[in-house]
């Protein structure tokens, strides 16, 4: 039993990362990233292809993927802002998205397509032992977890934050005070990729086995689920979403061993269901989240 | 609308989260002293959330079966925990690891499709846990997987070889295929290349599409434009209905072949294109051998009636049959001492029997058996896959699915 | 010191813009007044960077500033407030005045993590600048106040000591007493009085007459994207084609 929440929690750690990238894209910054799934599956790909075809070990391999989704955001956002209006820039994103997608499924000289890559080698996995392997990868899964959130924040409390705030309300006036407004832009994308880079390559590293099928848009769905429950901005209310969500869906799954009434076809229907309706209620009754985002205050003397 | 505070958001949050977190620990009261716990992950919802019901049906008949004879081990119940793997590897994954840790499961069974299969297996091999898989992707049975992976259906390359074969015998000299990047449609693909080009026949043209494209007439113009005699078709249901709407559309007359789980699937393919457009089409299914005693056995147990035929569900009857068996005869619950078993209790030699409760008797009296199951006579090749199987072969007409013959590889 | 010479702009069929020249002279306050339509707003987008010219040019001090963006403008001494306040509603009274110093270390991602200390010393230092200047208009109370909460003159005042935040050479003041108090307006007019005094030029488009009169020399009217005529307020108003652009010919 403890072995299951063990894992489950390993999960909850780098679906909170890829949340917390969300909202440091659109929670702080205002730019929607409908492309979440495919530059998650970018990182994931180029961790364990950095690994399996370049021989790379597991350190470098995530430096490379989250460089990798990081240079791919930075390019995004140049491209598209240069040469479209504002407004169109979740549409590309979500194009790209999925063009990343398809590339994963199809190019299999690469990817091996729809069969996936196995075998993705994970950090220390020759020195600890397998009884233990799990805490191990629980511990670095939270102290990642835990440097995300100290990184961000520093960001978020900084006067780059300060700007990244004002560009979520309102660029122009940004741009009257003195702000490059494109290359704020850029930096915050990029930034936000490498931290999916860095969730990615966990994902790897847990699952050791990835398919394209694991990055359908759910995982999209998912990752604004919990950006919204936690309170758009606010970077520990956004683990608490995540934490949530996950628990909704794994937890659910023990609904049936609570009542015995109900069978696998029923509860199948139900829990998805049950899911939607707790996000529902949540966002009726409480839509600014679970906490408020940060605000410099000063003190009168 | 009342003003929520944070704290009483929280404390009420963390009341509702208290009961699927406390589940998994208020489970532990049941016993794993007495029961014999077993994880089958089904699709209930996805691609492929048209087979788990009727697959769960004959898992828990067939415990139901074993246990009212008096269980295994001494009178130890088999207990099913049924779970929806929701046609993907990675809440499969999740599903394999609660089944393990949680429950103490020492057999997997179910796993219709390959990614479950695929992202299951390194988890029950690094556990020691048998995983009984329902799908077709030869990578599932390839490498060392040190006896714990047994496969419960037909390698895809054997069914590109009988349908490469149907193909010959139906007489046709040149056909275009086209299929869905899958795991387990590409060797079908490659097989069935390979068997025209042996025989000296043509393959006018041959292309992969993906999965939930708006519309696929681009590729249709492209495989149906050359006009071949057939097109062998190989994917899945949603795609199928919107090649085959394209076809009709377009006017092309060449015959098409498929698998029945595009072009059945429970009878939602023609509900989908109506009698016209499914005029003519052929398909191929791996399936039990109707003949077979011990799948007319199957039909008792189900209540079903005599010419009912199923696909996948005798499977989950036999993964469970086995796993009895082979505890029984090995006096463990432990997979590092029943997965031994397998092949003795299913390739024998000793007496031929397809009735599991029999055979458990044979095995408590120390005799040796040889299982046939209901879906196939469960022969196994030492790396985990069965031998045997054939593929029943259809074509639709007025409406209807009509069987032609039962074919082998 | 700032002058577009020429200016022409249209959308789409409606020319805004026809040949429009001004000059706004070092340390002046030059007001532009003119009925609605003629330009004016256009003109300051232009002249603020935020859309392209058609033709002309622009200049401050000789050097051309056609084509800069909005910030380049803002390094170059420019600023522009808008016409409905548009201060930054979620930030606080103080965020909006920080968000306005320039060269701030804190500003690259890089420095927060390299060199805390100073990103930190510089930022109590913008934090003084800012009291400085709230104190002035009175609004160091709500410096951590979500800048939505403040009354309209209030946010009015808060855009302009932002835009000081900035220590620019020009501003460009679109509107500023508009929907605003006649207490408000007297604090606005001796502000703007006092920080010419201390050397900025101000350009101000405005409808009230008697900020105009207090505060204004010289005065453009525009009138269907030119310039009609411009001097002191006692030319201006006895102008018979002024009275005209307002009020519509009358046989």
């Amino acid at each position: 039993m403890i072995s299951f929440l063990i894992l489950i929690s390993t999960v909850v750690c780098f679906s909170a990362i890829l949340a917390l990238a969300l909202n440091f894209q659109w929670g702080l910054g205002g730019m929607v990233n409908f492309g979440m799934a495919g530059l998650y599956a970018l990182g994931t790909y180029s961790c364990a292809l950095l690994m399996l075809k370049g021989g790379a070990n597991t350190f470098f391999a995530t430096l490379g993927a989250m460089a990798i989704v990081a240079a791919a955001c930075g390019v995004i956002a140049l491209v598209t802002l240069r040469v479209t209006e504002e407004d169109y820039f979740a549409i590309v994103t979500l194009g790209v998205g999925e063009m990343l997608r398809l590339v994963a499924l199809n190019e299999d000289w690469l990817t091996k397509g729809a069969l996936g890559l196995t075998g993705i080698p994970r950090p220390l996995g020759d020195v600890i032992a397998p009884e233990y392997y799990q805490y191990f990868l629980l511990g670095l899964s939270v102290a990642l977890l835990a440097g995300t959130v100290w990184f961000l924040n520093v960001i978020a409390r900084s006067p780059f934050g300060r700007i990244m705030r004002a560009l979520r309300e309102d660029d122009v006036v940004a741009a009257t005070l003195g702000k490059h407004v494109l290359w704020a832009r850029v930096r915050i994308f990029a930034i936000g990729g490498a931290i999916i880079g860095l969730a990615g390559s966990l994902h790897g590293f847990y699952y050791q086995y990835i398919d394209p099928t694991q990055f359908s848009n759910i995982v999209i769905a998912y990752a604004f689920m919990a950006v919204i429950a936690g309170g758009r901005g606010a970077h520990q209310g956004v683990i608490w979403g995540a934490a949530v969500v996950m628990v909704l869906l794994e937890g659910s799954r023990f609904m049936k061993d609570l009542i015995p009434v109900l069978d696998s076809d029923q509860l199948a229907a139900i829990r998805i269901i049950i899911i939607g309706i707790g996000l529902i209620l949540l966002l009726v009754f409480r839509p600014q989240g679970f906490m408020r985002e940060y605000r410099l205050q000063v003190n009168f003397k | 609308m009342k003003k929520l505070t944070r704290r009483k958001v929280l404390k009420r949050l963390g009341a509702a989260a208290a009961l699927p977190i406390a589940a998994p620990f208020l489970n532990l009261a049941h016993a794993q002293g007495a029961s014999i716990p077993i994880g089958v992950a089904l699709p209930f919802t996805g691609n492929a959330g048209a087979y788990g019901p009727d697959m769960a049906e004959a898992a828990k008949r067939t415990a139901a079966k074993i246990n009212s004879a008096g269980g295994i081990l001494g009178g130890r119940k088999l207990e099913l925990f049924i779970e929806d793997s929701e046609s993907s590897a990675s809440v499969a994954a999740n599903l394999s690891q609660k089944f393990i840790n949680v429950h103490k499961c020492q057999a997997l069974v179910g796993y219709w499709g390959t990614p479950e299969g695929m992202s299951s297996r390194p988890i029950a091999v690094q556990n020691k846990v048998v995983l009984m898989v329902s799908s077709a992707a030869n990578a599932i049975t390839e490498g060392d997987t040190q006896g714990y992976v047994w496969r419960f259906q037909m390698k895809a390359t054997d069914w590109g070889i009988v349908i490469g074969r149907a193909v010959q015998r139906l007489g046709f000299k040149n056909i275009g295929i086209m299929g869905l990047q899958n795991a387990f449609v590409l060797p079908i693909m490659k097989t069935v290349e390979d068997q025209m080009k042996t025989a000296g026949r043509t393959v006018t043209g041959s292309l992969i599409y993906n999965p939930e494209q708006p519309s696929y007439r681009a590729e249709v113009e492209r495989i149906f434009g050359k006009k071949p005699e057939a097109v062998c078709c190989f994917g899945l249901l949603p795609d199928f209905v919107s090649i085959m709407k394209e076809v009709y559309r377009g006017g092309f007359d060449s015959k098409v072949i498929a698998l029945s789980i595009m072009a059945d699937a429970e009878g939602k393919f023609i509900e989908a294109v109506g009698p016209q457009v499914a005029e003519g089409i052929r398909h191929f299914q791996p399936m039990p051998d109707t003949s077979a005693p011990g799948y007319k056995k199957f039909l008792k147990l189900m209540g079903a009636p005599d010419d009912r035929v199923y696909l996948f569900p005798p499977n989950t009857h036999d993964q469970i049959a086995v796993v009895a068996m082979a505890m029984e005869k090995a006096k463990s619950p432990m997979a590092v001492d029943w997965s031994k078993q397998i092949i003795p209790v299913c390739n024998g030699p000793g007496q031929n029997i397809d009735d599991v409760v029999d055979a458990l008797k044979l095995i408590r009296a120390g005799k040796p058996v040889n299982f046939s199951g209901a879906g196939s006579t469960c022969d196994f090749t030492p790396n985990g896959d069965q031998l045997g199987r054939g593929m029943g072969h259809w074509i639709i007409q007025g409406g209807k699915n009509v069987f032609v013959e039962y074919a082998k590889p | 010191m700032l002058s577009a010479e020429k200016v022409s702009k249209s959308f789409g069929g409606f020319q805004a813009l026809n040949g429009c020249s001004i000059e706004i002279g070092a340390q002046s306050i030059t007001g532009i007044i003119g009925p609605n339509g003629a330009g004016k707003s256009t003109l300051f987008n232009i002249v603020g960077g935020l859309i392209l010219p058609d033709s002309g040019a622009i200049t401050i001090q000789g050097k051309s500033i056609a084509g800069l963006r909005p910030d380049e403008l803002a390094k170059a001494g420019l600023v522009r407030t808008f016409q409905i306040s548009r201060e930054l509603g979620q930030l606080t009274v103080l965020e909006n005045m920080l968000l306005a110093s320039s060269g701030l270390s804190g500003e690259s991602v890089w420095h927060n993590f390299w060199s805390p200390t100073r990103v930190r010393s510089e930022q109590q230092q913008a934090i003084a600048k800012a009291r400085g200047l709230l104190e002035q208009v009175n609004l160091w109370q709500f410096a951590n106040e979500p800048a939505k909460n403040l009354s309209g003159g209030q946010k009015k005042l808060l855009e302009i000591s932002r835009a000081l935040m900035l220590d620019p050479k020009i501003i460009l003041l679109d509107e500023p007493t508009a929907g605003v108090s006649p207490l408000m307006t007297k604090a606005l007019g001796e502000t703007i009085t006092k920080l010419r005094a201390d050397g900025l030029t101000f350009a101000i488009i405005e409808h009230d007459m008697d900020v105009i009169a207090k505060l204004c020399n010289p005065i453009y009217v525009l009138a269907e994207g030119r310039t009609l005529t411009s001097g002191s307020f006692r030319e201006v108003v006895a102008n018979r084609d002024v009275m005209h652009a307002y009020l519509g010919k009358v046989s």
